[in-house]
């Protein structure tokens, strides 16, 4: 068996041939049970995001998987291949389980580090398990790359700084006043990105915002999101020795502040830092403010550096969860060698507690006399020297099978045990399981033909 | 047993403040963790130290300079195991992890054990207990002023200047640094009053006047007299962050003057021999 990943994203798609590729959420049990039905396709999982349109998948063989996912996008999105093969990526075994891993710790976000990612991708997986089209391999896969995204979002700080340069200068500003409870903050000018700025700082709980504009409606208009106070230009540097937080972005061509205007203010308070956010090209703010005390002054370039700054942390933190991914996949391959050892071990147990039982049902019948506390007294030894026996032999195959030559060792000890028949009736039991569900699957296809997102026949391509 | 102790501390301590330097430098968590871990085994250690001590003089284990500075090592691990609960304090931990490892060593090589000297002043003792102790008190209490005071001229200089690094991401803010530095002053100089006080009393009803023109009690006075002037100028809200916390320094040149004076002081000259 293998896994593997189908998918576009932002990088190898742009956003038009993305949005022909997106699953309603409605219909996503629908695509779900189709892939299910999909020739080679033993588990699936769907991620579907406004920049990612990923399909994860545990086949049979690779050979020509890649093809049948192909076939299914293109029935099910009703686009001919042509259109969209060139935008897709394949990757198989090592890489899909790597990719996934890296997806879900935001390493292949658009913004690295997003937390957004991994709660999209643990939604995904929830619905695919809801409607039982994930099994063993992904149960486990994708409960460990949801943990292995927490993990990494706790243990490293990758998704703490800004990547935007309105949050930068909020970070700025806790990095001055720390919380913004009572601080008040000065918007001159309705630009989009002041507007977004101050939007970030009353979110994280400015007292007062006043907007000055030079159109008192458009101030009036700005200052009614924030429950704020709208003035004209003048009366708001009348009450610039009031604010804490000054936002700038008038479009301006002059300098709308001087050093003078601010440093008569800065009489009025002199012990309570001013922070001047300069969004403005060309700048409001004359920079020789700068020079003052107590004030801090940051123009649009100032903060785009914060964000590089801030985004190279980001990629440092990354090359630690790299290090995290590796050992997950590390386990994870740990993992499925000793899956194969698991029915061994089973059968072992099960062929040795019968050999007990029947043993301990010959004893009795020619020991009748032998009372309640004795036939008990008996049993618990016994059990105990199978228990003791069993005991190296189980861990030995364990230790065995995660190593080099893991399928000869679990061959040698299926032989030594004579397991091959409790194996074979275990394998039969589970195949007959899985008919039963195939056809499940088969009435419920049937079922399904006459809805309008349905198709009809079978996935196989019509070249086969 | 007692050196065993003591150098033990000093071994465990050295170690405790690479963690903290490796954690600072580069964020590691698991570094923090082991410094953390051995930060309190280096106050298990002080703390058995000045049981020994306090064993050996049958006393409280504070009247010789060797034993106050242990104690006041001891409450400055203490205080750092405190700030470590809160947020954005590695670097106040680290420096007074720097500073308390300096004391303790220091400590190791200036001074010995030794007997008190102070042990005839039996009518006078519960008072110099209080004075002593006060003093050692507020000497910690200063000295986390101090690195606050400090981190705040470091962080305003880097925001001054646009210089966004990893460590200015992990520093408090300018605002609760100022408002720590001046929350610690502002409890620390009461209590080094009371010390003086306590001291000054005990000193004149023995009528021994004299002593209060001793140099150690001059530079205290002038050190109170600065930390109470910092306090009011503080409250008046005229003067910049920076301006106070660059007095907060100064103030803490005195604290450390007021120390190195015992040597010099016609009372207080133990030679911890």
């Amino acid at each position: 068996m293998h896994i593997v990943v189908v998918g576009l994203n932002y990088r190898t798609a742009p956003v038009e041939v993305r949005e022909r590729f997106t699953f309603e959420q409605n219909e996503l049990p629908e695509a779900l049970s189709q892939l299910m039905l999909t020739k080679s396709v033993m588990e699936g999982v769907v991620v579907a995001t406004c920049n990612r349109t990923e399909i994860y998948v545990v086949v049979d063989r690779l050979h020509m998987c890649g093809y049948f996912i192909r076939s299914f996008m293109e029935q099910w999105f009703d686009i001919p291949r042509e259109e969209f093969t060139q935008h897709l990526y394949i990757y198989e075994d090592e890489q899909a389980i790597s990719h996934l891993f890296r997806v879900t710790c935001g390493l292949d976000s658009m913004v690295i580090g997003e937390t957004q990612i991994l709660g999209q991708v643990r939604t995904a997986f929830l619905q695919s398990q809801q409607e039982k089209a994930t099994g063993t391999w992904f149960n486990m896969l994708f409960k460990q790359a949801v943990t292995l995204g927490k993990r990494a979002h706790s243990e490293t700080s990758i998704g703490e700084s800004a990547v935007s340069v309105s949050y930068a200068a909020v970070e700025l500003g806790k990095r001055i006043f720390g919380m913004f409870d009572d601080k008040k903050v000065l918007i001159l000018g309705a630009g989009k990105m002041s507007e977004l700025t101050v939007k970030h700082l009353y979110a994280n709980g400015a007292e007062e915002v006043i907007v000055a504009n030079r159109t008192l409606a458009r101030a009036e208009e700005l200052a009614s999101k924030f429950k704020g106070t709208p003035c004209t230009m003048e009366k708001a540097l009348d009450r610039l020795h009031e604010v804490d937080i000054l936002i700038s972005s008038t479009g301006a061509k002059d300098y709308v502040l001087d050093r003078a205007q601010v440093s008569e203010s800065m009489k009025k308070r002199q012990s309570r830092p001013l922070f001047i956010i300069d969004i403005a090209v060309p700048r409001d703010i004359d920079p020789a403010i700068a020079e003052l005390n107590n004030v801090f002054l940051y123009d649009i370039d100032d903060l785009e550096g914060i964000v590089e700054s801030n985004l190279e942390m980001r990629r440092a933190e990354a090359a630690k969860i790299e290090v995290m991914i590796k050992e997950e996949m590390d386990e994870f391959y740990h993992w499925l060698k000793t899956l194969g050892v698991r029915p061994a071990i089973r059968a072992l147990q099960e062929k040795s507690s019968n050999i007990h039982e029947e043993t301990l049902q010959s004893l009795f019948n020619k020991l009748p006399e032998l009372d309640e506390h004795q036939r008990k007294v008996i049993r618990r030894l016994t059990k105990s020297i199978v228990n003791q026996m069993m005991h190296d032999p189980i861990n030995r195959i364990k230790e065995m099978t995660a190593g080099k030559n893991g399928n000869e060792a679990l061959d040698y000890f299926t032989q030594i045990f004579a397991l091959e028949e409790d194996l074979n009736e275990a394998g039969q039991g589970e195949s007959n399981l899985r008919q039963s569900s195939a056809a499940k699957s088969e009435l419920n296809r049937e079922k399904h033909e006459n809805k309008p997102f349905a198709f009809k026949g079978s996935l196989t391509p019509a070249g086969l | 047993m007692l050196t065993g102790f003591y150098d033990a501390g000093i071994y465990i301590f050295a170690l405790s403040v690479l963690f903290f330097i490796s954690d600072c430098i580069r964020r590691n968590r698991s570094a923090k963790r082991m410094g953390t871990g051995l930060l309190a085994v280096v106050a298990v250690l002080q703390a058995g130290a000045l049981f020994i001590r306090a064993m050996e003089e049958r006393a409280l284990p504070i009247f010789t300079p060797f034993d106050f500075l242990l104690l006041l090592a001891f409450s400055l691990v203490v205080a750092s195991l405190i700030i470590n609960l809160l947020q954005r304090a590695e670097f106040a931990v680290l420096l007074l992890g720097i500073v308390g490892f300096s004391i303790q060593i220091l400590n190791r090589l200036w001074f010995s054990p030794g007997n008190n000297p102070l042990r005839h002043w039996e009518a006078v003792h519960g008072l110099l207990v209080l004075h002593i102790t006060l003093a050692n008190l507020s000497f910690v209490i200063y000295t986390v002023a101090a690195v606050f005071a400090g981190m705040y001229l470091f962080l305003h200089r880097k925001l001054k200047g646009k210089k966004w690094t990893d460590t200015v991401r992990r520093l408090p803010s300018l605002e609760m640094l100022d408002k720590y530095a001046y929350s610690l002053a502002f409890i620390g100089t009461p209590m080094l009053t009371v010390s003086f006080i306590v001291a000054a009393l005990s000193v004149i009803s023995e009528g021994r006047l004299n002593l209060l023109l001793d140099l150690k009690v001059l530079a205290t006075l002038a050190g109170l007299g600065f930390y109470y002037f910092y306090l009011f100028k503080k409250r008046s809200h005229q003067h910049t962050g920076s301006l106070m916390a660059k007095w907060i320094l100064t103030g803490y040149v005195f604290i450390i003057i007021i120390f190195v004076l015992n040597t010099w002081s016609d009372f207080h000259g133990w030679n911890g021999e």
